[in-house]
């Protein structure tokens, strides 16, 4: 009785989206899942705090979140970092409200699967605007077709291209199923914010192609870009396990096994269409290297909502008695779930695949003997322990991207001669984890892609580039230093340097230019910490 | 209930829940490799198994531009010691002798502490074996 009225229950939701937004506060305080990118949202809502009008027309800026970011990224990192699990948490009771409006049994469960998804809620506590895409993408479904206010909510879908592109074709795919009532206004709901956009952006550029000219991400990756000559794009098998079991352990589960499994509404088919095309062009588009799209397990975050309704809808379906086609779909699927699963295990990963099949199975096995609320009781089990289980695919965690943190506190703490001496460094976390007290000002060596790609998008005609150059200086991942302007003679004579393995670091570190002006005082595999060489002029 | 409709997912369950069970047993970590003992005249007659200043020698390995890699152990904690002829990496070392360059990294785990004192013991051991030509390692 508790667990039906748990998956019932609307207000249940809220509870959940409370429970998830409270945890996803406690992460931030303890910066569990601290990311350059998610310092990168917080960056682009404070530059707009202070140059609104440049950062607005600078689409690399995703203009519709950083808008709303941004009085709250004034305030501070910790401000904009609780603000933004609060808009995730959000979006789990809207999207409760959607699986009820497309006629759920158990709309919750829908609620959970999105909520417990370790994939969902690091891209919240990291700050990373994927799961800003996801929130939006839902509140506009949810005012067209919850809300039934249809103008408002292609209004909310036409912001999703500028907050994240891979979703953007989403937003497309609903326009064009739009119901005959609804077509009208859904369409002119849709045009109003890229035309007003694109309008008062060719005022402020003085060019009217300024949207072509400055687009929101670099076409392709910056000339002789080091990271991407190494990067072959193809994902591993154990990689792929990975990723999709962050995003939701019972993954499975939302591969219909028949019409019936995948929901009734023509919405949810679409969502599932979507979710389907998403998973194959963001597994390719690496090998492609159009937009700068590499295999970050989070660009995937899209396909979740479309997950979380049809793993609800399956659930339900298992009440159905399969025809013998479902049948061979739905223990095609198990096999292939259990062959992925051992096939990672026997490569020495975690068999955590094979632990998520196995759970799977027994819902299944559960539901087909008629006993489907029991069923929906083993998969909500097994989706609530997703994020214990399941998160090491999510590549969002802070000891797991950036294992060097700890070791750079240590060498510096070990060696007193280094403390309250300026930093200089290219890790771009190292500023928010190092107590101001005892070291001196943390300055960020800006890696020659990321100018590149700020010079790229900005304008340098209407002054738009030296004014968000100039709104940047003030602080991005600590004090900035740009290339040009990064030399050794140029350093305060105790700088200390503390340098993390990147093989984009030559482009702005040349070994001619830098290894001799350079002592070295410890190196691993990762890290280096050195301090300039004594000057003959300047001798300490 | 029809047999059909719970039994191969039934079976599957089972495979999976016992490899799952089979594989979270065996032991995932992996085999260190073992010591290797090079002929190392610069450093005398030091070898893997000996004590310096209360560390292990773990292994000595020679690198690809000819330094050494002198492996440090203690308890649960490991760095590298990196000896190379000076002039040989184009990184100016933390110690020196007239001939040798010294660097250190390395460290197992990679937020260990080395303790205060360990490298200046150790480092004033390494010139006692290098003999005279090390004329005692200064830092930089």
């Amino acid at each position: 009785m508790i667990a039906k009225r748990l998956a019932e229950e609307p207000r249940a939701a809220w509870v959940l989206a409370a429970g998830f937004a409270l945890a996803g506060v406690v992460d931030v305080l303890f910066d569990r899942h601290l990311h350059d990118e998610g310092q990168l949202t917080y960056l682009f809502a404070r530059m707009t705090a202070d140059a609104p009008i440049d950062l607005l027309f600078l689409q690399k800026s995703r203009p519709p979140i950083s808008l709303v970011y941004a009085p709250f990224a004034a305030i501070g990192p910790g401000v904009f970092g609780v603000v933004h699990v609060i808009v995730a948490a959000t979006a789990i009771g809207l999207l409760a409200s959607i699986a009820r409006s497309l006629g759920h049994r158990w709309p919750n469960l829908a609620a959970l699967v999105l909520a417990a998804s370790p994939m969902y809620f690091a891209c919240a506590a990291a700050g990373v605007s994927n799961s800003d895409g996801v929130a939006v993408a839902i509140l506009g479904v949810w005012l067209w077709h919850v809300r039934k206010r249809p103008f408002a909510g292609a209004i909310v879908l036409s912001l999703v291209p500028w907050i994240r592109a891979e979703v953007a074709p989403l937003s497309l795919l609903l326009l064009v199923i739009a119901s005959r009532d609804d077509r009208r206004r859904a369409w002119s709901g849709a045009l109003v914010f890229p035309l007003v956009y694109a309008l008062v952006g060719a005022i402020v550029h003085r060019d009217p192609l300024w949207w072509a000219h400055y687009p929101p991400a670099l076409p392709e990756p910056m000339p002789g870009h080091p990271l991407w000559a190494q990067q072959d794009g193809r994902i591993t098998l154990a990689s792929l396990s990975a990723t999709m079991l962050a995003l939701s352990p019972v993954w499975l589960l939302a591969i219909p096994v028949d019409a019936a499994s995948a929901g009734r509404s023509r919405l949810q088919w679409t969502w599932l269409g979507f979710a389907a095309f998403e998973l194959g062009l963001l597994l390719a588009m690496p090998r492609w290297r159009v937009f700068n799209f590499d295999l970050s397990p989070r660009y995937l975050l899209g396909v979740l909502p479309a997950f979380a309704l049809v793993v609800s809808s399956r659930v339900e379906a298992l009440v159905e008695p399969p025809r013998n086609g479902t049948r061979v779909v739905e223990l095609s699927v198990l096999l292939g779930g259990a062959a992925i699963g051992f096939a990672v295990a026997a490569g020495g990963v975690h068999p955590a695949a094979l632990a998520a099949t196995a759970g799977v199975a027994i819902a299944i096995v559960v539901g087909r003997a008629g006993r489907v609320a029991s069923a929906a009781i083993v998969v909500a089990l097994l989706v609530a322990i997703g994020p214990l289980g399941f998160g090491d695919g999510t590549g969002l965690r802070r000891d797991r991207v950036a294992p060097e943190l700890a070791e750079i506190r240590t060498r510096l703490e070990e060696d007193p001669r280094l403390h309250g001496r300026p930093i200089f460094t290219n890790a771009p976390l190292l500023a928010s984890v190092l107590p101001i007290g005892p070291y001196g000002r943390v300055h960020y060596i800006v890696q020659a892609d990321q100018l590149h790609e700020i010079v790229t998008l900005t304008n340098p005609n209407n002054g738009q580039r030296e004014r968000v150059l100039a709104a940047m200086s003030q602080q991005m991942y600590g004090i900035p230093m740009l290339a040009d302007a990064f030399v050794p003679g140029d350093l305060p004579a105790d700088a200390v340097l503390v340098l993390v393995e990147d093989p984009r670091l030559e482009l702005v570190m040349p070994a001619q230019v830098w290894s001799k002006a350079l002592v070295v005082h410890s190196s691993s595999e990762r890290v280096r910490i050195a301090e300039l060489r004594p000057r003959k002029d300047a001798p300490r | 209930m029809k047999l059909i409709d719970t039994l191969p997912a039934a079976c599957v369950a089972v495979a999976c829940a016992v490899g799952a069970v089979v594989y979270a047993s065996r032991p995932r970590a992996k085999p260190e490799p073992p010591a290797v003992t090079i002929a190392a005249p610069e450093l005398g007659r030091l070898k893997a198994g000996d004590r310096i200043a209360g560390w292990n020698v773990a292994a000595m390995t020679r690198e690809k531009d000819g330094a050494i890699a002198v492996t440090m152990s203690r308890d649960a904690m490991e760095f590298t010691l990196t000896i190379a002829p000076l002039g040989l990496r184009a990184e100016n070392p933390p110690y020196a002798t007239k001939t040798h360059a010294m660097y250190y990294g390395h460290t197992k785990p990679p937020d260990a502490r080395i303790p205060d004192g360990a490298m200046r013991a150790i480092t004033a051991e390494l010139v006692r074996r290098m003999g005279p030509d090390g004329e005692g390692f200064r830092q930089q």
